[in-house]
């Protein structure tokens, strides 16, 4: 019995994703759906968090000055893999400017910032150890 | 980012052109905060002294204050004297502002003690004027 309702429960599951995935990007700009898919994302494994972001990719810019499909935009910066942070930027590049000054878009740029100054950390991190490195032999 | 460095270098190479139209708008000074609360100071350093040149008329802006508010707190006295020197050159002015008084009380909170002293003195000075002042009081 207990074997049926988890088999019944992943189906669930199964077509609950799919159900959003069907509408990804008009569930996006929705404000339930918006929140649904950062769910989504969060405890999605590798190959989910690809699915979902080849779907976003295209819709990049325009997701970002969404009034709620910045929050998904967000939440890829935040836990998707690094591939798909740098992306992301890159869709970016060349709309700073504007998207610096835009009332939804200027909170990707400012998560962008927090995002990376770990990578920054990382990268002066790494050059210090490099150059000790170096120095000691 | 994979190319750790390059991030923030892109952004600040986007909106380098463009300083003070960010620092005056209403999304664009959130960006401009971020990048003093998550760059090593040598990085923003250009945006420093583009504050510092146009200093006379941020000072009393409503989203300028902020930056100010922000470079001081972020950065190095070494790299914020020349600041520092232009906003005490005007800081009667400032007190009586309903904006610059903001960057007043940061720097008797947390200022350098050197410019803490040079305010006390003005204050000392206008006290009876400043304290009728509806900002300065």
């Amino acid at each position: 019995m207990l074997k049926v309702i988890i088999i019944l429960e992943f189906r669930e599951k199964i077509n609950y994703f799919l159900a959003v995935m069907a509408h990804l990007i008009e569930n996006c700009r929705d404000q339930n759906g918006s929140r649904l898919i950062q769910q989504q994302f969060e405890k999605s494994n590798e190959q989910e968090k690809e699915h979902i972001f080849s779907q976003i990719i295209p819709h990049a810019y325009s997701l970002m000055t969404d009034v709620f499909g910045n929050y998904v935009i967000q939440k890829v910066l935040e836990l998707g893999p690094v591939d798909q942070k740098l992306r992301l930027f890159e869709a970016m590049q060349g709309h700073i400017q504007e998207l610096a000054k835009h009332t939804y878009g200027c909170r990707v740029v400012q998560r962008t910032l927090e995002v990376t100054r770990f990578y920054e950390e990382v990268n002066l991190f790494s050059i210090g150890i490099e150059k000790q490195w170096t120095s000691t032999r | 980012m994979r190319s750790n460095g390059p991030a923030q270098d892109e952004v600040l190479g986007e909106i380098s052109g463009d300083i003070i139209s960010l620092i005056e708008d209403q999304n664009g000074n959130h960006v401009i905060q971020k990048c003093f609360e998550t760059m090593p100071s040598e990085k923003v350093q250009f945006i420093i002294e583009e504050v510092t040149k146009n200093i006379d008329s941020l000072a009393f802006h409503p989203y300028g204050c902020r930056v100010i508010q922000r470079t001081l707190e972020h950065s190095p006295p070494e790299i914020t004297a020349p600041m520092l020197n232009k906003l005490m050159s005007s800081a009667q002015k400032c007190c009586e502002d309903q904006y610059g008084n903001y960057i007043m009380q940061y720097i008797l909170e947390k200022g350098p003690k050197a410019e803490k002293i040079t305010l006390l003195d003005v204050l000392k000075n206008n006290f009876v004027k400043l304290s009728m002042n509806k900002f300065a009081r």
